[in-house]
């Protein structure tokens, strides 16, 4: 009895820290939705405030008006983040896999091949240079896709180290006398027994992919460009924009409308709008998780 | 072995694909076919090239309308086509640079002196004056010779100024109806410390307002300020009494850089500028449409006040610090085309550029669209434009509308609500302006890039507290000079003074 | 590099035990080829005086011209110091914040508690350090700042010029940055908890252990592969550093510099102006020569150790 009793009050506390620990993550980003629904002239003279003076949805229907252009960049941005992750989180354990694999002939090498990658990088322009001159992706889709995150030597090393440490040599040991072979070994017990950790990769892998501008900023220009950019290259364009005309470089008449356009609040909007698919594919991704867990606890 | 089969395909792919990044592109993408040679303007036969000209903005939806009617001008004329290619405000810099290290093809590109001169160490961007002597006749016709090629290191010449305003005078401007509330005299405000009083008093009256904006980036009062000419970067080494010595100073260790930071900060003490003004990096318009700035420290030239009142939408009243704006290389190296290294033909671009100079049509093309369809004219004798019923600033199909971007603004209509003299006023400022006697000299600092570099880091570190007002000047002055001692400055200056005499020997 | 394609060339019963592993392992190895290896070569430029009208390889040398910049200044150590021990701290902070959350975390009976707490440790991840260096600065903002307005004066304190005063800076950009960070190592730690056999901490129930003596000498050995492998993997990065962080975060205030400045930001603030590719491309090779000694060094240590827990 005084044993549950004490697992319950260890119970009461841990939740109690991690309730603690939740809040001060969520109260920045309640901060950042409603300093979107703030009035700017509020924003400016008292500051980003939980409780305003005055709301405003100038900021989310400014961007609304938008239309089109924004269900374009989210299609976008969807496709690359799913080819992306799906050809990354491939690719990542069909290398980690051999690499876990003790006996295999020259594995440090590769390794270490694997690992250089992390260390040292041409730069910029060389790379530029590579993909432009050379496989001709600017302004197309695998502009996107392609350069940089296609594979990080950090997610393979992650789970390689957890393909050893985390699944029994004995399971191996056992299918090998079975006869098992190597693809076969990888399919029926490294692939659903790494569960934990290919999802984890994956979801980092989604989340890069989901919040780069980078390569679009780099691959895309001109008409034929923008045609292809992604949720986050057009937020953060709009936002260039908006303080570029905000900075009252234009003439006439066109200056007074676009001075009523509100540049702090569409700033915090816009961050909201960025993420706001996320928050509704989060139940998805828990799932996984919850899976995750069992396969873990069930495997032993 | 097979090691060294595959090291040997690497080494060689690279130089390959090194190696190539210096010779000139791959060939022209113009897919036109119309045969153009019928005109008899036209030179020479054969397809038309496409010049490809690259500017900063926001990109426009019917783009390639606009360009179909620019070469329905250019084609018979010329034999060529224009394509232009609108990078996005926040990354053209980088987009540029890359572009310009790739093999792409750009012929034409807007940049500025300072970026031009690095394009140009780089071997990006080709020297362009012997194009000026054979195809430049609009732009002698405009600046004359000298002008056209004052942007020059060595005689390379890296671009060709556009039409805007030549220098500005400093200036304060007040919102007009605190100063009218305040019985403010504006006659007796003769120099920036007059200023003190006029703030005493507003603030008696408006205790929650900011009496003057301050902000920690380049837009600070002390730089609103300044008539020191730093010849070419960051004022490491400047004239500060540019119309009439030709003594290269440190611009920090000057009294009057000491002054104005000590009367900055002693404003800050006293409550007229923000608390935050060390760490603000708000547009000085968004802070006043807040409605809770009284004045700022800004440059004055004829086109500020209407663009001021329908940027901010308030009136204000201007009192400017001197007569006359001083016109010196960077009043002519702001805003700059150049030609790229890429261009495979820049005969042709140097023609269409030099042809946009002297054609309002293709002009009022690129930076208002398509008359009818794009904007009406309203008023024939001014030229002034509007929208066509039913076009708005969210779904117009072509409205550029950055006219000091493009080559000759001064040949366009203007939009309604400029001032209907606008152009005419501007003529009449860059006319008054006096020459620096450093006019047509630009440092070269490509020798000197440690210094500069550390010298970049040691003023971003002391410039923005100190200029804001936001940092205490006996404290942090003594440090500052003597960090940019050991930084390196005094090589910097003296490399200045020696090319600057060394250009004043030649002139 | 070359290495990876010596495999072919081994004896045949190794091939043949091992093909179809080299196999799988190669659309990922191309890639690294095509996305790293090959442009690569381009830190050439990082010695050479750039001119892209002759061409990268044909441009003149510079020898070690390009790397003076980082050295000759007096500010020199104090970015070195600043990232190092910067670095240091974050690895060292989000370690022992990561594991204790992950550890809470797992022990947690309630599902959808757990879901909760695991998603939530992710959000920060999507939020960019430019709306971080705004919500900081909603926090310590001299006038209208949270801290300045609401919390000090509970305290009787005076408003502190967060902005203006250096020492405050490495609290606050650690705090950012675990905020910011924690997620990732958590997740993975996590990941690693799940794969702990549960039949080690039912014997060690039946021993009557207590909760610590289970997290002290079940879990926390059971995490050192994992710790370790991220360990070796940041170290490499040890001369870098996050340019949001120090750059947005503290706003670019300049009196800050002394605490603030690391080397990223240094070699922006230097060539903001010049834009001078071959030195950039030497800073660049220099914070990766010093990250890939010290990562041999370390790797090297770990391998004498134990071997089976070195990187390669």
């Amino acid at each position: 009895m005084t044993n549950s009793k004490k697992a319950k009050r260890f119970q009461f506390w841990i939740n109690v820290v991690l309730i603690l620990i939740t809040l001060s993550i969520v109260l920045p980003f309640v901060l950042v939705f409603i300093s979107s629904l703030t009035d700017e002239n509020t924003l400016i003279r008292n500051g980003y405030s939980f409780f305003p003076e005055k709301f405003s949805f100038y900021a989310y229907s400014y961007i609304i008006r938008q239309g089109e252009k924004i269900l374009r960049a989210y299609g976008i941005t969807v496709f690359v983040t799913i080819v992306g992750t799906a050809a990354n989180i491939a690719m990542s354990a069909l290398l980690a896999y051999p690499l876990s694999v003790k006996k295999l002939p020259y594995r440090r090498a590769i390794t270490f091949f694997v690992f250089f990658t992390m260390l040292f990088n041409g730069g910029l322009v060389p790379t530029y240079l590579m993909y432009v001159n050379y496989l001709h992706i600017k302004n197309t889709i695998w502009a996107l896709i392609v350069p940089g995150f296609l594979l990080s030597a950090n997610n393979v090393l992650m789970i390689r180290s957890y393909f050893n440490t985390s699944i029994p040599d004995a399971l191996f040991e056992a299918a090998k006398i079975d006869g098992a072979g190597h693809m076969k070994i990888f399919t029926s017990i490294t692939l659903p027994l790494g569960k934990p950790i290919l999802v984890t990769m994956g979801l980092f892998s989604a989340l890069g992919y989901w919040n780069d501008w980078t390569n679009g900023l780099y691959y895309l220009s001109g008409n034929e460009g923008q045609k292809l950019y992604s949720i986050q290259n057009l937020l953060n364009q709009m936002i260039t924009d908006i303080q570029y005309l905000a900075s009252g470089k234009v003439t006439g008449n066109i200056g007074a409308e676009v001075a009523k356009l509100p540049t702090t609040s569409i700033r915090m909007a816009i961050a909201f709008i960025a993420m706001l698919p996320l928050f509704i594919i989060y139940p998805f991704l828990q799932k996984y998780f919850a899976e995750g867990i069992t396969l873990g606890a069930v495997k032993g | 072995m097979k090691k060294k089969v595959l090291a040997g395909i690497l080494a060689a792919t690279m130089a390959f694909s090194m190696a190539a990044c210096g010779s000139t592109g791959s060939s022209s993408d113009s897919g036109s076919s119309a045969a153009s040679g019928s005109t008899a303007k036209t030179e020479e036969k054969g397809e038309p090239y496409t010049v490809t000209m690259v500017l900063q903005g926001s990109q426009q939806p019917d783009e390639e309308r606009i360009e179909e009617k620019i070469n329905e001008i250019l084609e018979p004329e010329l034999n060529a086509k224009l394509d232009i290619v609108v990078l996005p405000w926040a990354s053209a810099s980088q987009q540029l640079q890359l572009m310009l290290s790739g093999d792409e093809k750009i012929d034409l590109l807007y940049t500025s002196a300072t970026t031009a001169v690095q394009y140009m160490h780089s071997g990006q961007i080709m020297d362009m004056s012997e194009l000026i002597d054979k195809y430049g006749t609009n732009l002698k016709d405009i600046y004359g010779e000298d002008i056209a090629k004052t942007n020059q290191i060595d005689g390379f010449v890296y671009g060709v100024p556009n039409q805007i305003e030549r220098g500005s005078i400093p200036a304060i401007f007040m919102r007009k109806d605190l100063v009218e509330k305040y019985n403010i005299n504006t006659d007796e405000i003769k120099e920036p410390k007059d200023m003190e009083k006029v703030f005493e008093t507003v603030q008696a009256g408006e205790p929650d307002m900011t009496m003057l904006f301050s902000s920690n980036n380049s837009d600070t009062p002390l730089s609103r300020l300044s008539r020191a000419d730093g010849l070419g970067d960051a004022n490491t080494g400047a004239l500060m009494d540019q119309t009439n010595s030709t003594t290269v100073e440190n611009y920090f260790a000057s009294d009057w850089y000491k002054e104005t930071a000590t009367m900055l900060h002693d404003w800050y003490q006293k409550g007229y500028i923000s608390k935050d003004a060390g760490t603000n990096t708000e547009n000085w318009r968004t802070v006043c449409k807040a409605g809770n700035l009284f004045s700022l420290f800004f440059a004055y030239h004829p086109g500020t006040p209407v663009e001021f009142q329908s940027s901010t939408g308030y009136e204000f009243e201007i009192v400017p610090f001197y007569d006359q704006p001083i016109i010196n290389s960077s009043s002519y190296g702001g805003i700059i085309f150049s030609v790229a290294q890429n261009s495979e033909n820049p005969e042709k671009a140097m023609q269409v550029l030099d042809y946009i100079y002297g054609s309002p049509e293709v002009m009022n093309l690129l930076n208002w669209g398509e008359e009818g369809t794009d904007y009406v004219v309203e008023d024939e004798e001014n030229g002034i434009i509007n929208y066509p019923d039913g076009v708005t600033a969210d779904n117009a199909g072509y409205s550029f509308n950055c006219g000091w971007e493009l080559p000759n603004q001064f040949i366009a209509y203007k939009w309604d609500g400029s001032d209907p003299q606008l152009w005419d006023k501007m003529q009449e400022f860059n006319a008054s302006g006096i020459e620096s006697k450093a006019l047509g000299f630009v440092f070269d600092n490509s020798e000197y890039a440690d210094q500069v570099s550390a010298l970049n880091n040691v003023i971003s570190q002391y410039n923005g507290a100190l200029s804001s007002g936001s940092g205490d000047p006996e404290e942090l002055l003594p440090q500052f000079l003597e960090a940019l001692d050991d930084a390196g400055i005094d090589d910097v200056i003296a490399a200045k003074q020696e090319q600057l005499d060394a250009f004043l020997a030649k002139k | 590099m070359k290495k990876a394609e010596v495999k072919k060339g081994k004896k045949k019963n190794v091939l043949k035990e091992y093909w179809p592993l080299y196999l799988m392992m190669l659309p990922a190895l191309l890639y690294l080829l095509i996305n790293n290896y090959i442009p690569m070569a381009g830190m050439v430029i990082a010695f050479k005086k750039l001119n892209f009208a002759k061409g990268i390889w044909a441009s003149p040398w510079a020898g070690l011209k390009n790397f003076k910049f980082l050295f000759a200044s007096k500010d020199a150590w104090i970015i070195t110091r600043n990232t190092l021990l910067y670095n240091v701290a974050f690895i060292l902070v989000n370690m022992v914040v990561g594991i204790a959350i992950a550890i809470l975390i797992t022990e947690v009976r309630n599902t959808k508690l757990k879901k909760i707490y695991q998603s939530a440790i992710l959000l920060p991840f999507l939020m960019s350090m430019v709306i971080l260096s705004y919500i900081v600065y909603a926090l310590l903002s001299a006038e209208n700042g949270l801290v300045n307005n609401s919390i000090l004066p509970l305290f009787h304190i005076d408003p502190i010029q967060w902005y203006q005063k250096p020492k405050y800076w490495p609290a606050v950009l650690i705090i950012a940055n675990c905020w910011k960070g924690i997620g990732y190592g958590c997740l993975i730690y996590i990941a690693s908890l799940i794969g702990i056999d549960p039949s080690f901490y039912e014997a060690a129930r039946l021993d009557g252990a207590s909760k610590w003596q289970e997290i002290t000498k079940i879990t926390l050995p059971s995490l050192v592969p994992t710790i370790i492998t991220l360990l070796l993997l940041s170290i490499g990065r040890i001369f870098y550093s996050d340019f949001g962080l120090f750059y947005q975060v503290p706003m670019n205030s300049g009196v800050l510099f002394p605490t603030t400045n690391v080397i990223d930001t240094y070699v922006y603030r230097a060539l903001i102006e010049q834009g001078n590719i071959s030195m950039s491309s030497a800073a660049g090779v220099y914070q990766s020569l010093v990250g890939f000694c010290v990562v041999m060094l370390s790797n090297w240590i770990v391998r004498r150790v134990d071997k089976d827990q070195a990187l390669f």
